[in-house]
């Protein structure tokens, strides 16, 4: 087990993403409107919505990407707008699209991370290998990122995440362009990563991953959050594809 | 289809002229005409005058011996030459490595249609370079050969049919880019060694070229049927521009000719190429030792891998560094008989006797190459649609930013310190000149760093779709480059038209270095401040 990661596997149950009254908005548009959501260590939590819903603009604010006004969002109690640089320390963040930087190597790239976020040497090797072996990448880290296909640098992010142990992972879309073993994968490594005492925060549309996977799961439309919860909670005796259509307006 | 295919190339190509970079809202006519109106004064009045001027040493000589064609083949070769080169990279990039070639032979479009597109383009750029020649020579004809209206005519035909052949030559040249290319592993280097052969040779011809041209003067008519001997369809052109009908016809007829096998070829080859995922020979990773870096080294060793990485980037931004090398090799060689001339003109009576016009000028002469390196300029569009990285990496923006003025530096100052230290060898001038030789241009380095990244920073373009866009075609660049030229060649016209006479050479060059010091500290403030804002929220 990672060092890092053995070290707060007794403080779990701590809460390590707050979003409160959180509100962005474009020129007079609101993107997203007084979104609340808490989002404790051990917890994978999924995050649904049509498209344009907000995801995207919620997300990208909790990794520290994308500035707000309104409202207040803490990773591991530290607040993004007052310390970014501390919050991103503890996170680690895949964007929708895994565009790289195609001038590098895999293996460049990785080390570069790892370099950023000061990993050491020898942990970083052991990681990469584990997480490369695992989605039989390790071949490929010797090529540029430019000859890469979609999924390998969506899995290649995927390991740049995981290398520096951070407390916290947010996540866009991040099944798409994996095949079906390296989902498989992912969705271990997720449930793993959260046992030892991690959390996750990510978007998904595909509904029965999500049921599946998320502890806890939260529907904005619109920019406002309709339903959030436990996955009991939010489904009750029906599925979460019926919740979600009701949710639209749709008629099952 | 086609008309939607060429607008939306030229939109892609010349966004910046219909579209406010900075909100991302349409201009509105009256912008876009005065935007155009404004990079044409810019290009023609920068090397347009250039052009002009050699117009005019040649117009008259010739025109007295009856050779007015040879003037038009001069201004012809001149353009041909210019646009060849300044878009056979343009070509490649254009049409075989733009990122939405996927997106367009994914869609119900004929290949012809997507090359004939992308070839609207190439031609748009190389006609916007033959022009830069072409215009001030058929000007400077109209006003001192006084032809009439007919023979202006055909040459303005000419510049066009001109334009037709720099677009077959920039295809056939890219076509051969593109083949080799693609069996190349370290194709970025390749290219830049190729390309300063190339560069080699022009600044070879440059610099024997008025030599050459006085020789054409003097010389017409042995030259004329030289001409007419060994390269008759240079003759031809010439002749097609100063009203010959049935030589225009052939030239027009040729060139068209010339135009469509072209196209009819590049349709038949593009797919095969465009798709052709060559020169990325596999390479199996092998397990090795990690060496640790600092988080400021690390993003150092990032931008300069960014920089190595792309010949494009190394072409157009950092060929400074070598010009300025050969220049301090070429000082300490040349240098001590280059400055018994340089004594007897600039240290004589008509100057007064002013010791330092020697080192004023060494000074900013060197400042002008170091204006040739503009690696930050482009930095900020070049992270594209990666900007999500360095922005959710836990380092401050500043950090970013330092990096990349890093690059600059440490690619510019080296080189500029070296020759520094030739010219003053070589100047022997006082400790304090001395000292001002060598801080001036290091600080001019800095300003030069400093302010592509500040420009960049207030005017960054992330959606590219080919990097020589975000390279070439980007008026950061464009402007870092006039700016540049503005302090450094501005700077030495501005003494010795005006201020010459009231400040020494030595208080001038004080004066300047201290203005330098304080723009500087200027703009690392802004950039560790506002500038790290901004960076943020891009």
């Amino acid at each position: 087990m990672d060092a890092g990661l053995k070290s707060f596997i007794g403080e779990r149950k701590r809460i390590m993403l707050v979003i409160e009254n959180y509100t962005k908005c474009y020129d007079e548009k609101k993107a997203v409107d007084d979104l609340s959501l808490h989002i404790k260590s051990g917890e994978i939590y999924g995050f649904i919505g049509h498209n344009g819903a907000g995801k995207t603009t919620t997300i990208k604010a909790c990794a520290g990407i994308l500035q707000f006004e309104q409202g207040e969002i803490r990773i591991d109690g530290i607040s993004v707008k007052d310390d970014a640089i501390s919050c991103k320390k503890k996170l680690a963040y895949i964007p929708d699209n895994p565009d790289l930087y195609d001038f590098m190597t895999g293996i460049q790239y990785l080390n570069f991370i790892g370099d950023v976020f000061q990993v050491e040497p020898t942990l970083r090797s052991e990681r990469i290998h584990k997480y490369a072996d695992l989605f039989e990448l390790t071949d490929d880290l010797g090529q540029t990122i430019s000859a890469y296909s979609h999924g390998m640098k969506q899995k290649l992010a995927i390991i740049s995440a995981w290398i520096h142990a951070p407390k916290l992972i947010i996540m866009d879309e991040p099944f798409v362009g994996l095949d079906p073993k390296a989902s498989h994968k992912l969705k271990e490594m997720m449930r793993e990563f959260c046992n030892q005492g991690g959390a996750i925060f990510f978007s998904t549309h595909v509904l029965e991953v999500a049921e599946k996977l998320c502890d806890k799961v939260a529907i904005i439309k619109g920019g406002q959050l309709v339903k959030s919860g436990t996955m009991e909670e939010v489904k009750g005796d029906t599925s979460l594809e019926d919740v979600f259509l009701e949710m639209e307006g749709e008629e099952c | 289809m086609l008309r939607v295919l060429i607008k939306k190339q030229i939109f892609q190509m010349y966004s910046s002229f219909f579209c406010n970079r900075k909100t991302g809202k349409k201009r509105s006519l009256l912008s876009t005409i005065l935007v155009i109106f404004l990079y044409a004064v810019l290009m023609l009045g920068c090397m347009g005058g250039m052009f002009a001027y050699m117009g005019d040493s040649l117009c008259i000589p010739l025109h007295k011996v009856g050779m007015d064609w040879m003037y038009m083949t001069i201004f012809a070769s001149i353009a041909m030459a210019l646009g060849i080169f300044a878009s056979v990279f343009n070509t490649f990039n254009s049409l075989y490595q733009a990122k939405d070639n996927d997106l367009l032979l994914s869609l119900p479009i004929e290949p012809k249609k997507i090359v004939l597109a992308r070839l609207s383009g190439v031609y748009l750029l190389g006609t916007m370079f033959s022009g830069l020649v072409m215009i001030p020579g058929v000007l400077v004809y109209g006003i001192e050969a006084k032809p009439g209206v007919i023979p202006i005519l055909f040459a303005i035909g000419l510049f066009f049919a001109v334009s037709l052949i720099i677009l077959v030559f920039s295809c056939m040249l890219g076509w051969i880019v593109a083949k080799i290319a693609i069996k190349l592993k370290n194709r970025s280097f390749v290219t830049v060694l190729v390309s300063l052969v190339f560069i080699g040779l022009y600044y070879f011809v440059y610099f024997r070229a008025s030599a050459v041209l006085n020789q054409v003067a003097v010389k017409s008519v042995l030259y004329g049927e030289k001409i007419k001997g060994v390269a008759y369809p240079l003759y031809f052109i010439g002749k097609a521009g100063v009203g010959d009908l049935s030589a225009f016809l052939v030239c027009l007829f040729l060139a068209v000719l010339l135009v469509w096998i072209t196209i009819v070829v590049m349709s038949k080859s593009f797919l095969a190429i465009a798709t052709n995922q060559g020169g990325t020979v596999k390479v199996v990773y092998k397990r090795r030792k990690i060496k640790a870096k600092t988080v400021s080294q690390a993003l150092f060793v990032k931008e300069m891998k960014r920089f190595t990485s792309s010949a494009n980037y190394m072409l157009n931004c950092g060929l400074g560094t070598i010009l300025i090398l050969v220049a301090a090799g070429t000082m300490l060689i040349k240098g001590p008989a280059a400055m018994v001339v340089l004594r007897e003109v600039f240290q004589g009576e008509a100057f007064q006797g002013e010791p330092n016009l020697i080192p004023l000028l060494m000074c900013l002469g060197l400042c002008s190459m170091a204006g040739m390196n503009d690696i930050t300029a482009p930095s900020i569009t070049l992270e594209g649609k990666c900007i999500w990285i360095p922005q959710s990496l836990p380092v401050a923006a500043w950090q970013v930013l330092w990096a990349k003025l890093k690059v600059h530096l440490c690619l510019t100052i080296v080189p500029v310190v070296l020759c520094c230290i030739s010219a003053i060898i070589v100047v022997q001038p006082t400790r304090m000149i001395a000292v001002l030789m060598l801080a001036l241009p290091v600080l001019y380095v800095w300003f030069s760093a400093c302010f592509g990244l500040v420009a960049n920073l207030l005017f960054p373009n992330l959606n590219w779709t080919t990097e020589i866009a975000a390279v070439k075609q980007n008026m950061v660049v464009l402007l870092s480059m006039l700016v540049g030229m503005l302090l450094s060649i501005g700077t030495i016209i501005l003494y010795f038209v005006w201020l010459g006479e009231f400040v020494s050479a030595e208080v001038y060059l004080v004066f300047y270095t201290l203005l330098l010091l304080v723009s500087d500290l200027g703009m690392i403030q802004w950039l560790r401040t506002k500038g790290s804002n901004r960076f943020k929220k891009i």
